[in-house]
């Protein structure tokens, strides 16, 4: 796949619903949106018409949380089959997931449960993928989550589990700088050296936001706004990395739209510094 | 000429051509209405994009007519702390009047300009509003310029489908006349005068084809249009009242230069203030309409300029005091 012929999308927003007359009444504001797609897979009415509504408005990546591409046991068959009918309808360039699993043994965990960075986790994920792809032909990008802890026994470092498994499945990369910072401080290491080890040809999409501080532990929350040390993340990655699009993706403790606006902007002036779009 | 008193139709025992007859009304009147609904060809079209600053007194006037204009602006004008509310316990009245102290008149849009500079001289009662020399006359140049826009953008019914469904109604009532007639010159000459119900069950059928087959003011395109609104703005909050005039600032740049609440006025109608600071607002206009009830039209009463359904011949009808409201939801 070559990325570098993916649109440049700019800079947008991770649609949730409290924003919905905002992004309406700011278009101009805001380039496209990332939907979460596990929000309109098997929903309500109102759900589709929103659905419907945005999509006659705006580019839609659609961003999934519960395919699952870590889980040994496979893909869940029907919720694949669910999500390739949204990307059918949505008709995006590319969709996201995480570099995670999210089920085992059948049951939803609810949550992005990381990966051990092994050959074997390498292995199930390549499999997984190989099984999305026959049911969905539009580019796969993979996002880095958090972590709290490392699994015993790990054969590789972060960087070069994210960079085998993007690599060996020609996939794209989600790099979701404030999980990289959040991480380089919780495990102590430096972000910087991560960047170099990662394909950072292969960056498609970027994710900022601001997470909180619990004790002396950095959670990823998405409820604050983006930190200067997440700029500065952003500004290497954007400086570096071929980056076709960047999303705000907050979740929680929202502020008053204005205060949204004004990141992204400052995201658009990053971007803009590095011609990664007009 | 005998076969035409002598023949099964004109011959058929009175009850069972009376069942017969009421089968060729409702075949007829359900074969119209079918028909209705493929006339209207706006469904083909696209429906408009939500524009990025939505007019809340066009998106009104879409809703409702001049009517929901009217409760838009008389609302903004108290959101925007020009007016004020007022009770009279003694008459039992309720009063719409000029605060004693104004904000800047930079904040008022035109139509509210007009509105609070020709009108409340004095103060209103919420029925006075929809009345001659009220509120809907001082909007009347600012309707008719939102009908053109609409009607221009196939939002309201066109008129020539209107044209198509008045002339598919005459037919289908004149075949059931002639059928009726028919039957009542036949049984005439037979001496039979027990045509009563015959009679009732025609001018029933006349009520019935005009009053179901009649067009909705909004054309599917209009409806989807509205429903679309309805839907984008539904998550806007209600923000208490006069805190722009506090400051003399205007709305928000977030909401690139439009009123949030009034907005939701606009798309949703005055009822969607009930249980908010507001709350007086829709019981007030639904007081209105209980006061004025048999004066003025319906509900909403969706005046058109220049085009058929307007009451009074000048185009903008008066009166009309509903506070209910119809079209998306709105009432109170």
């Amino acid at each position: 796949m070559k990325f570098d012929l993916l649109p440049k999308l700019g800079v947008g927003l991770g649609f949730r619903e409290p924003f919905r007359a905002d992004v309406f009444l700011n278009q101009d504001k805001i380039d496209f949106l990332e939907i979460t797609a596990d929000h309109y897979i098997d929903t309500t009415k109102e759900k589709e018409r929103e659905l419907d509504l945005l999509k006659r408005h705006f580019t839609l990546i659609p961003h999934g949380i519960n395919l699952s591409l870590g889980s040994a046991e496979g893909i869940d068959e029907l919720y694949l089959e669910r999500l390739a009918r949204l990307i059918e309808t949505i008709e995006p360039p590319y969709f996201s997931e995480h570099i995670c699993f999210t089920k085992a043994g059948g049951i939803s965990i609810g949550h992005l449960s990381p990966l051990p960075f092994t050959r074997e986790a390498v292995d199930v994920i390549s499999r997984n993928i190989e099984t999305v792809r026959t049911k969905i032909s539009v580019p796969l990008i993979l996002e880095n989550i958090t972590y709290m802890m490392r699994f015993p026994d790990t054969e590789m470092n972060e960087a070069d589990f994210v960079s085998k498994i993007v690599l060996e499945n020609d996939c794209g990369l989600l790099l979701d700088v404030t999980n990289l910072y959040i991480n380089s401080v919780n495990q102590k290491y430096d972000w910087r050296e991560y960047l170099e080890k990662l394909p950072l040809e292969r960056v498609v999409q970027i994710h900022f936001v601001g997470g909180h501080k619990h004790k002396e532990l950095l959670i990823d929350s998405h409820s604050h706004k983006t930190p200067d040390e997440i700029w500065e993340v952003t500004k290497e990655v954007m400086k570096r990395a071929p980056v076709k699009s960047a999303i705000l993706e907050r979740d929680e403790n929202f502020p008053p739209f204005d205060e949204l606006l004004k990141e992204l902007e400052t995201a658009r002036e990053i971007g803009r510094m590095f011609k990664r779009w007009d | 000429m005998d076969w035409l008193i002598e023949n099964p139709l004109a011959n058929m025992y009175g009850p069972l051509f009376l069942m017969v007859y009421a089968v060729l009304i409702i075949f007829l009147i359900a074969f119209h209405k079918i028909r209705l609904k493929s006339l209207d060809w706006t469904a083909k079209m696209p429906t408009p994009h939500i524009p990025q600053n939505p007019d809340p007194y066009e998106i009104a006037y879409l809703r409702g007519g001049e009517n929901e204009v009217a409760r838009s602006v008389v609302f903004s004008l108290v959101h925007k702390g020009f007016l004020i509310h007022t009770k009279d316990f003694i008459v039992k009245q309720e009063f719409f009047q000029k605060a004693e102290t104004l904000p800047e008149i930079r904040l008022l849009s035109p139509i509210e300009k007009k509105v609070f500079s020709s009108v409340f001289h004095s103060s209103k009662t919420a029925e006075e509003i929809f009345k001659d020399g009220g509120v809907t006359s001082a909007i009347y140049t600012y309707c008719y310029d939102y009908e053109q826009k609409l009607q221009n953008e196939k939002l309201l019914m066109p008129p020539e489908i209107e044209g198509v469904a008045q002339r598919n109604a005459s037919i289908a009532a004149v075949v059931i006349l002639l059928f009726g007639c028919f039957k009542l010159f036949a049984a005439i000459a037979h001496g039979r005068f027990n045509v009563i119900f015959l009679i009732i069950m025609a001018i029933v059928a006349m009520i019935v084809l005009f009053v179901s087959t009649k067009l909705p003011r909004l054309s599917h395109r209009g409806r989807a249009y509205l429903e679309e609104l309805q839907t984008a703005f539904s998550k806007l909050n209600i923000k208490p009242p006069s805190k722009a005039v506090r400051t003399n600032e205007l709305p928000q740049p977030a909401y690139a230069g439009v009123d949030p609440t009034l907005l939701m006025v606009g798309v949703f109608g005055v009822s969607i203030l009930s249980g908010t600071s507001y709350d007086y607002f829709p019981q007030t206009f639904q007081r209105a309409s209980t006061h004025e009830s048999g004066a003025v039209s319906g509900c909403g009463s969706s005046s058109s300029y220049g085009s058929s359904s307007c009451s009074s011949g000048g185009g903008c009808s008066s009166g009309g005091g509903c506070g209910g409201g119809c079209g998306g939801g709105c009432g109170g």
